[in-house]
């Protein structure tokens, strides 16, 4: 565990750290510091490597506390490398190659090995070519890389990281993240300061805003798009990218929230449908799965034991997962666990897996019953393993998962020999894993100490044996069930309406509602429901259902229709729409492009909605507007994106003149020079 | 008599003398780089208690030239202590002392401006202080003085020529002595020259090829 207490540190009279207090980041954790320049990040990261020593405070790393002031660690006793810092200016050193680099600090690792994992390394982040060069012969991004490898190299407990990705181009910043993640799945705890919020977003489970040498917000991801503070939230309104960049399940949970999704899906497994076995795969997922739990009660215990009986064993381990927390309720707790406990005798390998871990829950389960589970685990091994490596999902959080799960009080005893068996398959490293069953044998808690025994004996049984870890796939899942039960809810008048619509029209997930969307849905609901409401938003979704069917002649005049009559928010929506009918007139295309002319505002926020921040939605637009298996109909729209979208007025300006000059197209040539004389000389011209 | 008339009727004299001079450098060199690098540490790790006084000590003997300095030593220096020296000594002194100060204001400089990160990233990655010292500071250090200090010793090489003037028999004093007997000082002062050429290029060759070798040029891009 790494923590910080009460630092303060001062140059002068300048404060640069004031009061700031870290609680323990776990093995396996990646915490980002986020904040403007001279906040404090940096200071607050060599602090906490004890390099720079703060005034006053506390940094706790591992079993060593230090306290200021004081004089600091021992180098001839120290913390490092467990703990290690990649620092802003890098410091590889100069008068050695990048291996050299890589190997002076693995001296005292035996040179078999240390060759292995030099190789490993420089491949992992793509410089073996460049491992004979000195640091001043490479480009900055390319030191960076060496200067992560180094320290990734040393295998460290603790990682800091200081604006390692500032010079990288996108690829590698998306090897580095990975390479992020494998480290911290592998149990080292991270703490990185970047000004990259996407990078920070997709890397860390915590975020830290400093400012002044205070932190000013410390939390979830989430913080990135509901920030608590106001400083926070003018801090990301300047980066123009924040609100696009932390995207993704942030946003899916956004809607999740709203209970649209999960309410959609009790619906229809409240009215006995039942889904399939890929289908309850996919429900079963922690997002989804917690918002049925949420809402079930007592009432529903009877559905809920017509799932558990199905004989698709996906299905059956959806019901249990779904009854976890009423198991905990009196009303119906005692209910559900002679369900499992009738299930229990008759259940295949992969639903005693399910069923064990409701089972332990309740501490009046015969102890016989324990004895029989244990044995189970034993001897099904390989289905335990399956189960639990798909349980304690990816890597990165599977040791955090058992840790914390391990030590947490609130957990109850008799339930922790089944964290300690999982152990072996879910935490990469062998030895930290050894280590955790040969500590953990030491609780004095019902099963633990024997069982920890025979952990040891079967993955460990001498000094040289180490279990290999077994990398699973995803198990086969289907969003249909719960696209189709969106769809439902949506045709029965619910309604979604404002940020929410806008958020679920953005994700993955629309896809799947798209493909469920049959075609007598569009005129049967899906219209009327369009002509019915009145939030552009809504609206916008439901204009992204009938995406397959704009061709369709009497879909396509609808939508022309609504255009006469709509606002210039839904006309926004609308356009693509009615551009999908390959066959419409160039009289409409002109009245569409004249709209986008007097409405780009509108325009703008509209592709903003769907094509994410201006880079990625005019790399995206140049992409559609150059592929030639994109429709032709819809090409001139491409074009309004770049011109309006983008940020680098002068690149659009010639971005139009290139199109403007080499096309054959008159109609597109004309949209070129148009948008380039509307938009884009007059700025042009100015900025130079 | 031509330069090679001179070379071949004064061999034995000008090798005695380029002997003297190579064994007043020899003894002026080792002493000064070690007690240079000596002092340049210790002025570095004890600021007040060293180098406060070196810097002084310095900042003085900038002032005066070497050939008073040498003069000074041998004569006032002497006659105030009541001591007889020999001119060789007292010269291989004086020059020391010179060596010593300009190695030791060379090392303090270096390693008051060695760029700490290269320690602290040493630090973090877990070296040892001996390690960090053998393969981090030492190597940079190295590299940064050597051109300069190579520098220094041939300046010292030249500064022995000075030694004749308190009546040590090195390589410029035969040579003055020759001028003496044969009136040709164009000839013999330009087969000192050529001997100075002899010894002097060499290791200049010397301090090329180890700047070539050792000095790469470390900036980034």
């Amino acid at each position: 565990m790494l923590s910080a207490t009460a630092l303060h540190k001062s140059f002068g009279s300048k404060t640069v750290l004031d009061n700031v207090s870290i609680s323990g980041i776990q093995p396996g954790e990646i915490v980002a510091v986020i904040g403007p320049s001279g906040g404090g990040k940096s200071t607050l990261l060599r602090a906490l490597a004890l390099v720079d020593l703060p005034d006053s405070g506390t940094v706790t790393v591992g079993d060593n506390s230090f306290q200021f002031p004081g004089p600091g660690p021992d180098r001839e006793k120290s913390p490092w490398p467990g703990i290690t810092l990649v620092f802003q200016q890098l410091f590889l050193w100069p008068h050695l190659t990048v291996r050299e680099n890589l190997e002076l600090p693995l001296k005292s690792v035996a040179p078999q090995e240390r060759i292995k994992a030099i190789i490993d390394v420089l491949e992992r982040f793509h410089i073996r070519d460049l491992a004979d060069r000195y640091p001043n012969q490479l480009s900055i991004g390319q030191r960076q890389l060496a200067a992560i490898a180094r320290s990734v190299a040393l295998k460290p407990k603790y990682l800091l990281l200081d604006e390692i990705t500032s010079a990288l181009d996108v690829e590698h910043v998306q090897n580095v993240l990975r390479q992020i993640k494998a480290l911290a799945g592998s149990g080292t705890a991270i703490v990185l300061v970047t000004h990259m919020l996407g990078f920070a977003q997709r890397a860390a489970s915590q975020i830290i805003f400093m400012e002044s040498g205070k932190i000013v917000e410390h939390g979830g991801v989430d913080l990135l798009l509901d920030p608590r503070t106001d400083r926070l939230r003018s801090f990301l309104s300047l980066i123009d990218s924040a609100t696009t960049v932390a995207r993704g399940e942030i946003e899916i949970q956004k809607v999740l929230e709203s209970g649209f999704v999960a309410g959609a899906v009790m619906s229809e497994l409240r009215q006995g449908n039942i889904p399939s076995a890929d289908e309850a795969v996919y429900i079963d997922q922690k997002w989804l799965v917690d918002g049925l739990r949420a809402r079930i009660s007592e009432v529903d215990f009877l559905w809920i034991s017509k799932l558990a009986g199905s004989k698709a064993d996906e299905v059956a381990g959806l019901a249990c997962s779904i009854l976890k927390d009423l198991q905990k309720t009196p009303q119906a707790g005692k209910m559900v666990t002679d369900l499992f406990l009738a299930m229990w005798p008759v259940a295949s390998p992969y639903l005693k897996n399910r069923l064990l871990w409701r089972l332990v829950e309740n501490p009046d389960v015969a102890e016989d019953l324990h004895e029989e589970m244990v044995e189970f685990v034993f001897s099904e091994w390989e289905a335990f393993r399956n189960f639990n490596l798909g349980f304690y999902g990816p890597a990165q959080t599977a040791l955090a998962n058992v840790v914390s799960r391990l030590g947490d009080a609130r957990e109850p005893e008799h339930k922790r020999w089944l964290y300690l068996c999982s152990i072996p398959e879910v935490v990469d490293d062998p030895d930290i894993a050894r280590a955790l069953i040969e500590s953990s044998g030491a609780l004095d808690v019902p099963h633990v100490r024997e069982i920890s025994a025979r952990l040891l004996e079967r993955f460990w049984p001498d000094e040289h044996t180490k279990p290999r870890r077994v990398v699973m796939k995803d198990a086969e899942h289907s969003p249909r069930f719960v696209a189709r039960a969106v769809l439902n809810s949506l045709a029965a008048g619910n309604c979604l309406e404002g940020e929410v619509a806008d958020i679920l029209n953005r994700t993955p997930f629309v896809d799947s509602l798209r493909q469920c969307v049959e075609v007598d849905e569009v005129r049967g609901w899906i219209l009327p429901e369009l002509d019915k409401r009145l939030d552009p938003r809504s609206q916008g979704l439901l204009l992204s259902l009938l995406k397959n069917y704009c061709r369709d002649g009497e879909t396509a005049k609808h939508l022309r229709r609504q255009w006469e009559t709509a606002e210039p928010l839904l006309r926004a929506h609308l356009l693509c729409r009615i551009l999908d009918d390959q066959s419409i007139s160039m009289e409409w295309h002109e009245k569409l492009f004249a709209f986008v002319l007097d409405h780009s505002q509108e325009f703008v926020a509209v592709s903003r909605l769907f094509m994410g921040s201006p880079e990625n939605a005019v790399a995206g637009a140049k992409e559609r507007f150059l592929n030639p298996s994109y429709p032709a109909s819809k090409k001139w729209v491409n074009l309004c994106r770049v011109a309006l979208v983008s940020s680098d007025v002068e690149a659009a300006h010639e971005y139009m003149v290139a199109v403007a000059g080499s096309t054959e197209d008159e109609f597109i040539g004309r949209v070129a020079s148009e948008l380039d004389r509307r938009f884009l000389t007059q700025k042009s011209s100015m900025a130079e | 008599m031509s330069v090679f008339d001179i070379f071949v009727k004064y061999r034995v004299e000008l090798l005695l003398g380029l002997g003297t001079t190579l064994k007043l450098c020899l003894i002026i060199w080792l002493v000064g780089i070690l007690l240079g690098v000596l002092l340049g540490v210790a002025s570095v790790r004890w600021k007040h208690a060293i180098g406060i006084p070196m810097k002084f000590i310095s900042f003085i003997l900038a002032g005066i030239p070497v050939l008073v300095f040498l003069f000074w030593m041998h004569y006032p220096l002497q006659s105030y202590l009541h001591l007889i020296v020999d001119p060789f000594y007292t010269a291989a002194a004086t020059l020391a002392i010179v060596n010593t100060l300009l190695v030791a204001e060379l090392m303090k400089n270096t390693l008051a401006e060695f760029p700490q990160q290269f320690v602290t990233s040493a630090i973090v990655c877990g070296l040892s202080p001996y390690e960090t010292f053998r393969r981090i500071q030492f190597p940079i250090i190295f590299r940064q003085v050597l051109p300069q200090l190579l520098v220094i010793q041939i300046t010292m090489l030249q500064s022995t020529l000075f030694a004749s003037l308190i009546s040590v028999d090195e390589i410029f004093r035969i040579a003055q002595r020759i001028n003496s007997q044969i009136y040709r000082p164009v000839e013999v002062y330009t087969a000192l020259a050529i001997l100075f050429l002899v010894i002097c290029l060499p290791l200049h060759g010397l301090a090329y090829w180890l700047k070539v070798r050792f000095t790469r040029n470390l900036s980034e891009r």
